[in-house]
């Protein structure tokens, strides 16, 4: 009988810098199982990092939930409360200034990944749904 | 180096044997004998104190990396003495040709060893260097970025140890990463000879109003990296083909450069903050 579960898994990491060694570790992991090429890899932990690191160190943790395929990687990650950030990911013109950021996460997200979708889930936190194909 | 008197010194298994006069008026190969048969101490600090000046020359070769040469002579003296311990008579070569690569490995090994900035298994550190070297291999036997998988069977790991190796790198200190390609390259990497042809680039880096006035206090080596990733489109594997670096390596400098960019802006923001306070008293 085929296992038709999709290989999803779901981190639930602290805030701030410290918990990212372990979140790349469970993405290398994942890649693994999915032959995704390296610089898929990085680039997608590249990108759940810029996150994570404009995210204020104060609040609830954050929800890390990767997925893989044959098409290749898919991250949500929710949890997140830069406002700053959320205005950035949804305006219209991309090059417009994060202002507030560290850096300017839209267009090095832009880079980084395939897709990119911002996801209200409520209240003052949102997710961020990034994609990395693996060709 | 303490004052060796004839007949005092010998150590070895094989019992001392008497000098007739005294080491430093025996030849290399008489003193070799000596340590070879007899484990003789005085003979071997005779080497030793010979094939110093050797260690020295070598040592100033790493002077501009940021360790005190006298350390570094102490090191490449540890490889003296293992060259000196293991030196084969019957091989025809002199000495100085066998112990040249062994000093000189004592001395990369310690740089290799201080440039991890956090504790790592020496069974990691040694993987990670294996794996820059089996990913540029492989990168261009596949025209493309090898998967985990291909990393483990290419190194005869398991694909963990693979995913442990590459996290355990990023441990690797920053300080030694424009020292040289990889930590076994026999000289350093000239990253920044590479850089001429690229200047005229930078200016459309700097046009984009993306971090400009931090991007300028990058250094020329950071901005191009980050140019050739976010500007070009570049992937990581292209940009290491472009300088000449593993991907591994890339993939590096791309944090530690962004890294440094997080600084300078956040260093911006407290003295535009620091400057509004100012105003409002």
């Amino acid at each position: 009988m085929v296992n038709e579960t999709p290989d999803i898994i779901v981190l639930h990491i602290p805030r701030g810098a410290r918990a990212l060694p372990v979140m790349r570790v469970v993405m290398g992991g994942v890649a693994s199982r999915h032959d995704v090429p390296l610089d898929t890899l990085d680039d997608l932990q590249l990108a759940i990092e810029t996150l994570v690191i404009e995210e204020p160190t104060d609040g609830k943790e954050l929800v890390l939930e990767l997925s893989a395929g044959d098409d290749g990687l898919r991250v949500r990650l929710s949890g997140l409360l830069n406002q700053s950030v959320r205005t950035a990911l949804v305006a219209v013109d991309p090059f417009q200034p994060c202002e507030g950021c560290l850096l300017d996460v839209r267009f090095l997200l832009d880079s980084l990944v395939d897709s990119l979708e911002l996801e209200e889930t409520g209240g003052d936190s949102y997710g961020v749904i990034m994609e990395k194909r693996a060709s | 180096m303490p004052a060796v008197e004839p007949g005092h010194g010998s150590s070895g298994t094989a019992g001392p044997v008497p000098y007739a006069e005294r080491p430093d008026s025996l030849s290399e190969r008489e003193l070799l004998i000596r340590v070879r048969d007899s484990k003789d101490q005085a003979a071997r600090e005779e080497l030793i104190t010979r094939y110093l000046p050797l260690v020295k020359s070598l040592a100033r070769r790493f002077a501009s990396r940021g360790q005190p040469v006298e350390d570094l002579v102490q090191v490449g003296s540890i490889g003296l003495i293992k060259a000196i311990d293991r030196f084969d008579l019957e091989r025809g070569v002199e000495l100085s040709t066998y112990a040249t690569p062994t000093i000189m490995g004592e001395i990369k090994r310690y740089f290799r060893d201080k440039g991890w900035a956090v504790k790592v298994p020496r069974a990691l550190q040694d993987l990670n260097v294996r794996l820059n070297r089996v990913i540029e291999q492989l990168t261009v036997e596949l025209h493309r970025s090898p998967t985990i998988a291909e990393l483990a069977a290419a190194t005869q790991v398991s694909e963990e140890e693979v995913v442990e190796a590459m996290e355990s790198g990023r441990a690797y200190s920053s300080v030694s990463l424009f020292s040289g390609g990889n930590a076994e390259d026999d000289e350093s990497l000239e990253l920044l000879d590479v850089l001429g042809s690229e200047e005229e680039a930078y200016e459309v880096f700097e046009q984009r109003r993306m971090l400009a006035p931090a991007m300028s206090r990058l250094d020329s080596r950071e901005r191009l990296i980050l140019h050739l990733r976010f500007f070009e489109g570049m992937t990581q594997t292209q940009v290491a083909a472009r300088i000449g670096i593993s991907q591994m390596h890339v993939s590096r400098l791309i944090r530690k450069s962004i890294e440094n960019l997080r600084q300078f802006m956040a260093e911006d923001e407290a003295l535009v903050e620091a400057a509004r306070g100012r105003g409002k008293v």
